[in-house]
């Protein structure tokens, strides 16, 4: 009886351990037949976008988005149950764990700005957000950096959001607002090239640059 | 004894341990560790054999684009030392559209490779420079112009400039195999003790959108005497129309426009800010509290064209009395609660202008006649008369809720770089004429005279035709005074706003 109750306790704490596990390294959220909400049109709208999907954008899971859902996980390697879990939602650019954003835009290099203002200066005040993002298309214009948004943000050091992934967070409405504002020219930096926080910059070259202006925690250079 | 418990020895004697507890501490917990353990391990086993296909891969990407990186920097090297023994005009500007072509390149290769922009800056600079001055100079060729002896001789200074410098970079890139040090961003394009002491790439003279004498442009539209902060709060109250505002003085920032910067709450309490420059007291920018931002779900659709025309007769009664006599609407964009409008300055001028080839350059059949027939009844061709032009880089934008039409932002930043008041050429081709020389396909609805930004930095003025192909609408502009193509952009009017491409 003893032993009967040690080795039965030990199964069952095996079995514990290994959903411990499990569930530790899973995403709690997933979206499948059923489920509804912002996240649901966000999957519609990608899966619009890229031909895998022609129904209603209404954030309904549906069949239809469950049979678009299926092909784009057998186009693209993933397992193919017509849910949305972490893989496949890492493969359709969607955060599940973000509870949604705004659907303002989700386009090309505005939502690539708006991603790195949201990395870089989601705690800064607008002003400060909008001048992160006029950074970044000063640079574009400059033959001293890549002539496109996508180069200058991805280039190697240039940000700490993208060496820290932060970048890959789903920006608010203010950061997309910030990164329009500076894409329709608003420039509170003045034409600056650079910026960092004074508090935690190391790079003695960066710092030996004259700041022209400061906004938050950032100085302008 | 109960055989819910078990007896065990101690240094007090014996003690009665429940035999629950026995197993949890016996069997449990040792096992949960076990179980952990072997997960952990094979857990941190996938994940190192992952990593590894993860540093493969990028070293794959990184050597890709070292290797393309050397390829296109020997193929600038060999078009930079065609230039030098090329005469004829086709070759040349041939040869300029490779050079182009691979600064293109390289600049895209300069920011996929993993080296910090503090080593490679001058470097890129340099490239991309060679490239856009290569394109200035092509496009000189193909209008018919001709190298003019300075542009011979500064090509001779990069060429033989670049030799070394590329020579010095084929080493490193094409030598065997691609360093270590290029890989993990350890200052492969450090320059050496004895290369700072001089500067290691030549300045290249030359008007275009990357050149030094761009981005060094000093403001036109600056005047008058430098203010002090009295005078800043007082401009500031009056651009904020707020007397008693509460605004504190946040000192001057540089920058191209060197600026006074004031912050604070107007007297309804939302928050201000504004930005004035020192030299004139001129607004910068402006940026108060939207009074209807919780709004925004009221206006989830774009405005009509009855709200826009309402919200643009707003902002330019604005500006009329912030001092901007003359401005035009040219686009808007479409916030939450608010409208972006983009206002262009206008300037009167008085052209003469040639019917000479005007009646026989119409074609009765075409359909083109009858718009061209509707602008002849607007215009009296062969005499001097005033027309309004659109000056483009003359920009002030603004900001307006859509509640209330109130102003709740400005950016003039457009219009101090670039106001004053323009020379114009004295006669200009007639509408009509040029017209002529528009693709059949253009469906024209509007043409207006507009001075449109050049990629060298000057300004040219055009002839505008706004019109539609197959259901897309597109804005030509035609030179006034000769009637050449000089730039086609596409207008795309969305849920957004609209925008030119």
């Amino acid at each position: 009886m003893n032993r009967r109750i040690k080795r039965t306790a030990f199964l069952l704490a095996l079995a514990f351990s290994a959903a411990a596990l499990f569930f530790a390294f899973a995403k709690a959220e997933t979206l499948k037949r059923g489920s509804r909400g912002e996240l649901v049109k966000q999957v519609q709208t990608k899966l619009k976008n890229w031909g895998y999907y022609s129904g209603a954008v209404d954030g309904i899971f549906g069949s239809g988005t469950e049979s678009a859902v299926k092909a784009f996980q057998k186009k693209n390697g993933l397992t193919v149950d017509g849910i949305v879990g972490r893989k496949t939602a890492a493969a359709l650019g969607i955060d599940l764990g973000s509870g949604g954003s705004s659907s303002a835009s989700n386009s090309g290099n505005l939502y690539l700005l708006a991603r790195l203002v949201h990395g870089e200066a989601r705690g800064e005040p607008y002003r400060g957000k909008v001048a992160v993002a006029a950074v970044v298309l000063n640079r574009v214009k400059s033959a001293s950096f890549p002539n496109t948004v996508a180069g200058v943000i991805y280039q190697s050091g240039a940000f700490d959001a993208v060496s820290d992934g932060q970048i890959n967070l789903t920006p608010d409405t203010e950061s997309i607002n910030a990164a329009r504002d500076a894409m329709n020219g608003w420039d509170p930096t003045n034409g600056c090239l650079y910026y960092y926080n004074p508090r935690t910059a190391t790079s003695r070259w960066m710092l030996s640059r004259p700041v022209l202006l400061r906004i938050g925690d950032h100085a302008f250079c | 004894m109960d055989k819910r418990y078990e007896k065990r020895k101690t240094e007090n004697g014996y003690v009665l341990i429940p035999r629950g507890v026995m197993v949890v501490f016996g069997c449990v917990l040792p096992a949960l560790l076990v179980a952990a353990l072997i997960a952990s391990g094979v857990w941190g086993s996938a994940n190192r054999v992952r990593a590894e296909e993860l540093r493969r891969t990028n070293e794959g990407i990184y050597r890709q684009a070292y290797t393309e990186l050397a390829d296109s920097v020997y193929n600038m090297q060999i078009a930079l030392s065609k230039l030098m023994v090329s005469e004829s005009p086709a070759t040349l500007s041939e040869t300029l559209d490779d050079i182009r072509f691979e600064s293109g390149a390289i600049a895209g290769l300069m920011g996929r490779i993993p080296q910090s922009h503090a080593d490679s800056v001058e470097l890129n600079r340099f490239l991309i420079q060679i490239g856009d001055y290569a394109k200035g100079l092509s496009g000189a060729l193909r209008r018919g112009g001709r190298l003019s002896e300075e542009d011979r001789e500064q090509l001779m200074e990069v060429f033989t400039a670049s030799e070394a410098v590329f020579g010095e970079i084929s080493e490193k890139l094409s030598s065997g195999s691609i360093p270590l040090s290029a890989l993990n961003g350890n200052g492969f394009f450090a320059q050496t003790e004895q290369q700072e002491a001089g500067p290691r790439y030549p300045s290249i003279s030359y008007d275009g959108p990357y050149s030094d004498s761009i981005e060094n442009r000093e403001p036109m539209g600056l005047g008058g005497e430098d203010t002090d902060g009295d005078a800043a709060h007082k401009k500031a109250r009056e651009y904020l129309e707020d007397e008693g505002a509460a605004l504190e003085y946040g000192g001057i920032s540089g920058g191209k426009i060197p600026f006074h910067g004031l912050s604070g709450t107007l007297s309804d309490g939302r928050r201000a800010e504004i930005a004035l420059s020192v030299n004139g007291g001129q607004l910068l920018y402006l940026r108060t509290e939207n009074p209807n931002a919780q709004r925004g779900g009221e206006f989830s659709e774009k405005p009509s064209e009855e709200e826009l025309s309402r919200l643009e007769e707003a902002g330019r009664a604005w500006l009329l009395k912030m001092g901007y006599p003359k401005m035009e609407a040219i686009g808007a964009q479409y916030y939450e609660s608010g409208v972006l409008i983009s206002f262009a300055a206008v300037q009167s001028a008085r052209f003469n202008s040639s019917n000479g080839m005007r009646d026989a350059l119409i074609s009765e059949d075409s359909d083109m006649s009858e718009a061209i027939n509707m602008l002849r009844e607007d215009k009296s061709a062969g005499e001097a008369e005033e027309t309004e032009v659109i000056i483009y880089s003359d920009l002030v934008k603004l900001w307006l809720d859509r509640g209330s039409g109130m102003v709740i932002g400005a950016d003039a930043n457009g219009y101090l770089h670039s106001h004053t008041e323009r020379a114009m050429p004295s006669e200009i081709m007639v509408c009509e004429r040029a017209a002529e020389r528009l693709s059949k396909n253009l469906a024209i609805e509007r043409t207006a005279l507009a001075l449109i930004p050049m990629p060298d930095g000057s300004e040219k003025l055009c002839h505008e035709f706004t019109g539609s192909f197959a259901g897309e609408r597109y804005a030509v502009y035609l030179d006034a005074e000769t009637g050449d193509e000089v730039r086609i952009s596409r207008l795309i009017n969305d849920e957004n706003g609209t925008s030119v491409l």
